[in-house]
Parts: C-alpha cells; sequence; structure tokens
C-alpha cells in the first residue's frame, strides 16, 4: 500500500489529557497520536476507561470542567493547530469544522427546546447569515438524515420522537456546520440492534455525499469492521495497535487486540463487556512503567512489567500497521 | 454542603461544643449554673448594660425592664427550645412513621390517602394553623407541639413510605413471609430496624426547623406564654426597648442562631455518615 | 396541559375546603363562641337571642354549611375590635400593604439569589460558591424576627440611614423585606445552584457546547431554562414562607398589614377578624401555587404537551 500524498485533515500528535484533582493529577490520554484523511473512516476502539472518549472531548475542548485539561501535545485540523486556541476561536472550531454526536440520543437533545430550534441555533451559529432560509435549510437536513415528516418534526420536541429519530436530529445537528471532521462517540451504543444498521447507513451516505472525515468511537468491533478504514485500539489511556482493518483483524498484533477479536465470535454481534479477557482494566492512576497490559496479559514477563514497549511493525507487514508489545514476534 | 468549609469538616466537635453550652448543659441544669433566678426582678438594677458596655459581672449580659437577669432567663430559656423540639419531634417522628410504615407496607387506597394527606399538610402553611389555634385558646406549650407535630410529621412519613417500599420486596421480607410471620412482626421486626437511621437522620435535621419555628411563635406571642423565658419572648420583650437597650434583644437571639447553625452542622454530618442518599431531601 | 391545570385545580379546591373544616371545626372547639363576643354579665336571653342569631342552635351540617355559604360571599361577620366594620373590610383594607412588602420581598430574593445560585453553579468552589454557602448555611440558622431587629438597630437606631418602623414610603420597606428575603434567599440559592449544578452534567449542554455555542448562551440559553423549573416548583413554598414571613416581619416592624392584623385581632381577642385573614391567606397561597403550576407547564413542554 501507497502512503496517502493528501495530507491528513485531523492530525493528533502526542496528546496528553490529564484531570486534576487537587493536588493528584491522573492521565486519562497518553502520548496518543492518530490522524485521519478526508473521506476517510477511523474507528478508535476500546473498553470504557480507555481514554477513547477523552480523546474526543480533548480535540473538541470541551473536557469536564474545571478538572480537565490537555497537558501537551498538538491537535492540526486542516494546517492549524487546535491546542492552545483561545476559547472564542475554539467556539468557532465547535460545530463549524468539526461535529459531534454524542452517546444517548435521549439525553443530548435540550427538552425545552424544539427540535427546529436547535437545529436552527445551530445552522445560525454556522456560518449562514440569512435568517430568512434557516428554516428551510433545517428541514431540509432534517430530510438528509430521514427523518421522515421533517415539515412536522420541525416543531417538535425531543420527547415527542423516538431514539433513532433523536439521534438522527442529533446527526442533522453536526451536519449543520458542514464540518471536515465529524466525532462520533458510540452514537448507536444506545440505539436497537435494526435502527444502528439504519443509523451506520446513514453515516455512510453522509460521507460519500460530503466527503467528510468521521472518527468514530466504540466498543464494537463488529462496528468497526462494518463501517471503517482503518482503527486504533486504545487501551489505559495509551494506543496499542493501530492499521487498516483488514490488517488488524487478519494479523492482530498485540495481545489485547486478539482477546477482543476472540471475545467477539460474531463480528456482527454487539458486545458490552469483553468477559473473554481476564482481569479488569487498570484505573488510570495504578498505571506502572511498563505496559500496561502486563496485569492481565497471559505472555507477560518482567520486561513487560518494568519498561513500556516500543512502537513496531505490526505483523501484518504492512507499512501502516503498528502495534506496541515485546512480544509482537514471540507470540505465534 | 456544609462539608465544603474545611475547617467544620474537621471539627465537628465545635458545633457539639456549642450545643453543649448554649442548650443542652443550661436545659438541664439553669437552676444550678444561672447567677440568679430568672423571674425575680431587681427594681433596683433594671435595664443594667452588660459587662463592658457599663455593666458589671453582676449581671454579665445585663438585665431586662423589670431588673431580671438575662443571662439567666437564657439559661432558663434552653429548656423551651430543647423540650419543645424534643417532644414535637419525637411525636411527629411516631406519627409519621407509623402513618409512613403503613402507607407503605399496605398501599392501596390506604397508601393514597394518607400520602394525599400528606400534600395537603405540605401545602398548608403552618402559620395558619398557628393563628386558628391561638385565636382560639390562647398561646400554650400544647399550641406549639401540635404545630410542630402538623409541620414534620409528613417529612417523615414521605421518607419512611419510601423506604418501606423497597425493603418490602428484599429477600429478607419475602422470607420472612413465607416462614408465617405476621404483618406487625415483619414491619417491627423486619423493616424498622432497616430505616432507623434515616428516621434518626431525619430527625436531628427537623430540629433547627423546629427551634426557630418554636421561637417564631413565642415572639408573635402565640407559642409558648408569658412568663416563661422562652427565647422568642425574651427577643420580643426587647424590641420594643432596641432604640435604647439593644441587648436584651440580641443575646436570645444569637442563642437562637449558635443552637440552630449547630445542630444544622451536625445534621449534616450525621447525614453522611448515616444515610447519604437523604442528601437530595 | 388543560387536563393537568385541571388536575392541579381540583387539587387546591380540595385543600382550600380541608382549610374551611379545620377553621369551622376550630370555631367549634373552642366552646362556646358567644362567650368570647358578650360581656361576663349577659343575661340569658342575651346569650338565647344572640345563640339563634348565629345559627348556633342548628345541626352542625347546617352551620358548616352556612359558614361556606357566607364565606363564598366573602361574609365573615363583624370585627369586634374595629367596630362597624365587617371582618373582610378591616382585612382588604390591610392587604395592599402585605402585598407590597411581600412582593418586594419575594422580587429581592429572585434578583439575588438567582445569579448567586448561577454563579455558584458555574464558579464551582470558587468565591462565589463560598459565598453562596455562607448564605445558605445563615439562611437557616438566622430567625427571621430577630434579624428584623438587629437590622433595624444596625441600619435604623445606630446608623440612622433608615426609618424604625411603621408604614411609608420604600425606606420604610427596605429593612422589612429584607429580613423576609432572607430566608428565601438562602433557599433559592441552594436550589438554584443544585439544580444548575445537575442541568451542567447533562449531554445537551455538552451538545450545546460542541456544536460551537457560545459559554454564556450555554449557560442561561439551555442550562438555566431547564434549571430554572426547580427554582419556580419552589415558588409555591415560597409564597407559603413569605405568609409566614408576613405575619412575623410585619409585627417586629409595626407594618400595618394583614400579618401585623392577624396578632393584634388575636390580642383582641377578635376571631371574626383572625378567621378572614386565615381564610385569605389560604386562598392567596393556593392562587400562588395554581399560578406556579402554569408556569411549570408553561416552561416545561413535557407537561404543555401531555
Amino acid at each position: 500500500m501507497t502512503p496517502t500524498p493528501d495530507p491528513p485533515v485531523l492530525n493528533v500528535v502526542n496528546l496528553r489529557t490529564e484531570l486534576v484533582f487537587g493536588a493528584h493529577r491522573v492521565e486519562v490520554v497518553r502520548d496518543v497520536s492518530f490522524s485521519v484523511m478526508r473521506g476517510e473512516t477511523l474507528g478508535i476502539v476500546g473498553e470504557s476507561g480507555s481514554g477513547k472518549s477523552m480523546t474526543a472531548l480533548s480535540i473538541m475542548q470541551v473536557l469536564p470542567r474545571p478538572i480537565g485539561r490537555i497537558h501537551s501535545g498538538e491537535i492540526w485540523l486542516d494546517g492549524r493547530n487546535l491546542v492552545g486556541l483561545s476559547e472564542d476561536q475554539m467556539t468557532t472550531v465547535r460545530g463549524r469544522e468539526i461535529g459531534m454526536i454524542l452517546q444517548d440520543p435521549h439525553t443530548s437533545l435540550n427538552p425545552v427546546y424544539t427540535v427546529g430550534n436547535q437545529l436552527v441555533e445551530a445552522l445560525r451559529l454556522n456560518r449562514t447569515a440569512e435568517s430568512r432560509t434557516l428554516k428551510k435549510r433545517a428541514i431540509a437536513l432534517l430530510k438528509r438524515v430521514n427523518v421522515a415528516d421533517a415539515e412536522r418534526r420541525f416543531h417538535a420536541y425531543p420527547h415527542q420522537m423516538s431514539g433513532g429519530m433523536k439521534q438522527r436530529v442529533v446527526g442533522a445537528i453536526s451536519l449543520a456546520g458542514a464540518p471536515k471532521v465529524i466525532i462520533a462517540d458510540e452514537p448507536t451504543t444506545a440505539l436497537d440492534v435494526t435502527i444502528q444498521l439504519q443509523y451506520l447507513q446513514l453515516l455512510e451516505d453522509i460521507q460519500r455525499d460530503t466527503g467528510t472525515a468521521i472518527v468514530f468511537i466504540t466498543h464494537d468491533l463488529g462496528i468497526v469492521a462494518r463501517l471503517c478504514h482503518r482503527l486504533v485500539v486504545m487501551y489505559a489511556g495509551r494506543i496499542v495497535e493501530e492499521g487498516t482493518v483488514a490488517d488488524v483483524f487478519d494479523a492482530p498484533s498485540h495481545p489485547y487486540t486478539t482477546a477482543l477479536l476472540n471475545s467477539v465470535p460474531h463480528v456482527d454481534r454487539k458486545v458490552d463487556r469483553l468477559y473473554a479477557i481476564a482481569g479488569q482494566p487498570p484505573t488510570l492512576n495504578e498505571i506502572g512503567e511498563g505496559c500496561s497490559f502486563a496485569p492481565r496479559c497471559p505472555h507477560a514477563d518482567d520486561l513487560c512489567r518494568t519498561t513500556r514497549p516500543p512502537r513496531d511493525p505490526g505483523k501484518s507487514g504492512s507499512t501502516d500497521h503498528f502495534a506496541s508489545c515485546w512480544k509482537l514476534r514471540d507470540i505465534a | 454542603m456544609f462539608n465544603r468549609i474545611p475547617f467544620l469538616r474537621r471539627f465537628p466537635v465545635i458545633p457539639v461544643a456549642i450545643l453543649l453550652v448554649v442548650l443542652i448543659i443550661p436545659a438541664f441544669f439553669a437552676t444550678w449554673i444561672a447567677p440568679h433566678d430568672p423571674y425575680t426582678s431587681n427594681l433596683r438594677a433594671r435595664l443594667v448594660p452588660p459587662v463592658g458596655f457599663g455593666g458589671s459581672w453582676d449581671y454579665p449580659l445585663g438585665t431586662d425592664r423589670l431588673g431580671r437577669c438575662m443571662l439567666s432567663r437564657i439559661l432558663h430559656g434552653a429548656k423551651y427550645a430543647l423540650g419543645i423540639s424534643m417532644i414535637g419531634i419525637v411525636l411527629g417522628a411516631v406519627v409519621g412513621t407509623v402513618l409512613g410504615l403503613i402507607s407503605g407496607y399496605l398501599r392501596g387506597w390506604v397508601d393514597v390517602f394518607i400520602m394525599r394527606l400528606v400534600d395537603i399538610t405540605f401545602a398548608l402553611p403552618s402559620i395558619l394553623l398557628a393563628l386558628a389555634l391561638a385565636a382560639i385558646s390562647g398561646p400554650s406549650f400544647s399550641l406549639v407541639v401540635i404545630v410542630v407535630v402538623f409541620v414534620i410529621w409528613g417529612f417523615f412519613a414521605r421518607q419512611v413510605r419510601a423506604e418501606t417500599l423497597s425493603m418490602r420486596e428484599r429477600d429478607f421480607v419475602a422470607k420472612a413471609r413465607v416462614a408465617g410471620a405476621s404483618d406487625t412482626r415483619i414491619v417491627l421486626k423486619y423493616i424498622l430496624p432497616n430505616i432507623a437511621n434515616t428516621i434518626i437522620v431525619l430527625a436531628t435535621l427537623q430540629i433547627g426547623v423546629v427551634i426557630i419555628l418554636e421561637a417564631s411563635l413565642s415572639f408573635l406571642g402565640i407559642g409558648i406564654p408569658r412568663p416563661a423565658p422562652a427565647w422568642g419572648l425574651l427577643v420580643a420583650d426587647g424590641r420594643q426597648l432596641i432604640v435604647s437597650n439593644w441587648w436584651i434583644s440580641l443575646f436570645p437571639g444569637l442563642a437562637i442562631l449558635l443552637t440552630v447553625l449547630s445542630v444544622n452542622l451536625l445534621g449534616d454530618r450525621l447525614r453522611d455518615w448515616l444515610d447519604p442518599k437523604l442528601r437530595q431531601v | 396541559m388543560l387536563k393537568f391545570l385541571a388536575h392541579r385545580l381540583i387539587h387546591a379546591l380540595i385543600s382550600l375546603l380541608v382549610i374551611t373544616v379545620i377553621v369551622f371545626s376550630l370555631s367549634h372547639l373552642s366552646g362556646n363562641p358567644i362567650d368570647a363576643m358578650l360581656p361576663d354579665d349577659a343575661t340569658p336571653q342575651q346569650i338565647e337571642d344572640l345563640t339563634r342569631h348565629l345559627g348556633l342552635d342548628r345541626p352542625i351540617l347546617v352551620q358548616y354549611l352556612t359558614f361556606l355559604q357566607n364565606a363564598a360571599v366573602g361574609d365573615f361577620g363583624d370585627s369586634l375590635k374595629w367596630k362597624g366594620q365587617t371582618a373582610a373590610q378591616v382585612v382588604l383594607e390591610r392587604m395592599p400593604a402585605t402585598l407590597q412588602l411581600g412582593g418586594l420581598a419575594l422580587l429581592i430574593s429572585v434578583v439575588v439569589a438567582i445569579p448567586l445560585g448561577v454563579l455558584a453553579a458555574v464558579y464551582k468552589n470558587t468565591i462565589f460558591d463560598a459565598t453562596a454557602t455562607v448564605i445558605a448555611l445563615l439562611g437557616q440558622s438566622l430567625p427571621a424576627f430577630w434579624l428584623g431587629i438587629v437590622l433595624m438597630w444596625i441600619f435604623a437606631v445606630t446608623l440612622g440611614w433608615l426609618p424604625t418602623s411603621g408604614h411609608g414610603g420604600l425606606s420604610h420597606m427596605i429593612l422589612p423585606a429584607i429580613s423576609m428575603a432572607w430566608f428565601q434567599i438562602s433557599a433559592l440559592t441552594r436550589l438554584t445552584r443544585s439544580a444548575m449544578l445537575e442541568v451542567l452534567d447533562a449531554e445537551y449542554i455538552k451538545l450545546a457546547r460542541v456544536k460551537g455555542v457560545r459559554e454564556q448562551q450555554v449557560i442561561w440559553k439551555h442550562a438555566f431554562r431547564n434549571a430554572a423549573i426547580v427554582p419556580i416548583t419552589y415558588f409555591g413554598v415560597l409564597a407559603g414562607s413569605l405568609l409566614t414571613g408576613s405575619v412575623v416581619i410585619e409585627t417586629v416592624f409595626n407594618w400595618p398589614g394583614t400579618g401585623w392584623l392577624a396578632i393584634t385581632a388575636i390580642q383582641g381577642r377578635d376571631f371574626p377578624v383572625v378567621q378572614t385573614v386565615v381564610l385569605f391567606f389560604a386562598v392567596l397561597f393556593l392562587l400562588a401555587n395554581f399560578v406556579v403550576d402554569v408556569l411549570y407547564a408553561l416552561i416545561d413542554p413535557r407537561i404543555r404537551n401531555a
């Protein structure tokens, strides 16, 4: 495979994010780097607490207040580093350049405003000054995300809609600014299986039409296989493996990835917990110097426990497949 | 929320100490520790200011219009604050707990009826009842108790009902029922002990409310009757003299403030220890 | 929404009925009201005449219905203390003074408490939050009547800035209104703060932020509109404690409103006037609660469309 000549639209470099509780600091994103091309879908996979949502919130710079903050690193969006921008500048980036879809459609729309109001607000914030056409454009957006009866739904309140419908509205809101990147944080976890598939289809359609890049955060490898081009696997705040979906699924090179894949016997079946992996993911403040996965890893030895593994080429041999594991070459 | 003041978090001793000094020791031992008799007037020592403001150690907090020792009156007044809050809260807690247990255990129309009753008593400002009662029978100790019970029983009934409802579904209650225990036995032996903490915490949280209620009624002349030195009455005595003799109102009011402040701080601590889920109440 | 409001209206009427029963039965529990109305040396003939005149010889239920009927048209008998006036007249005359003071106290508490509560939540663990905490702590522990006297002592007696008591212009109202508002401020601040804290954690706040809404708008348009539902439901309770406050504070400041009237009437054993005040207060209170229900329905679409 040859490297893509275009520069990536989103390029995260050595990102470190921490939560500060008084004198106590917990690093929740540890030296994470990845990039997404235009028109590409990148999956970020991990258990809850792996730092995948914190990565998304760091990119948007809406970390929990007042405890969350970016410690260091760079977030390049189309050649501009978002780290260090003022709150005012970030306000214009959010929604307009990066859109976001949240996990739970039942709680992510404001209950006291109509869907139309929230959609129009998003449109107004995002470069359109023409207030005459706002309503028309909002309805067009609703139609775009396949909300039936869009004219009537425009005046509806969130509580009058189903979960799938609400999540479509949230999708429409994220599209309002025609962003270059959409970050979707487990957008289908709260939906029924059939609705999930429709929603994934919708995201694919939108991407095909607009060429937007999608960062899809999930714990569900089935969805990754279905939707993504590439993926990064996160564990305890770090990326442990990254590569194309084909490479990683065919030649998983980190024991954690292998375990994840083994716990999904059928690629289209959803799992909530990874029962197949013994032990619990570490709480982020109990991680030592070595490989974070060592305490749960069947192959771990003293080296693993004391020294952090380097980022090495993965087993597939592809130039864009990497994993961080001392035993990469030892495990058959 | 008081626990966010670190000083108070580390020293729950302070509210306890204040309570002992202002409320509990005076309530039981006023007769021995008060320098004077609270009812005896000394016409040659009327309106003496407190020590440091032109008065002497004979009357550390000064005297009132009849030359009665303010310190002694305040110390004796503690009886009323403590007495009313104890009697009123115990009665209110008993009424509320019994009705709450019945409501939660029997459910059905009894439950609906009792909870509607709670709604109604919550909906009626207590002052209306106090005014109506006072108009008929004049101020009295029992009037205050009735008003207190009226104000607080609903809190107990509501909370006890909610917990009884959830207890009812627990395994050990089901097992007791299968084993043939009677309803009364189940309620008294299995449910009540498990909600005792809640009742204690609720009762503590009500003390401050009750003391202020009693003081307000007494201040208005529809609570504790004169000449008892209830704190509210003492403040009322000083109200007319505030222009020239500020101490008469000031010190009894401070006693109320300190007492209620410490009870509230203590109640908050107790809630965190015994029953953190009551935080929302 | 109509169904919801109808439901609440019926609720209010039931409560009102309960109050009338309480007031009526209290006036009968108290023994013979005749004793209070006639001089001690009244002749048996006088007693009998008055008994018949008041209908006290009829069955209790009939008496209650007559009482209700009279109450419905505002007839509560003549005042015993204020000769030549009906009880209703006496009470109505003093109503404006009470509403003035209560209104000002309400205004003060809202204007102070809502912004303070919001700021305390937004800037959690800062000076705003600490201020709110101290106010909440003191508000629960300070008896209003004593606060009134202390304020009077400081600002009227010692500093001489404001009049000590009585009825007059705005300067007469400042101290009583602040004393009345104090407790409400503490309760309302606490409520607003906790409601805002909860709402600020909501996903729709996160969504508002990620779609590029400015922080001021996030706080006031998205968060406060939702958080306001909690303080608004509290206004019903607030109305009740303002009534209580009016009795206490009007007595402290000699403010000639209905609260002061009630206490004066009790001292003068003027039962018709006390009874009228109680029923007027009850109606006012229930009315305030009904207004709250309407507001509640207006602000929360989940109820409006129910």
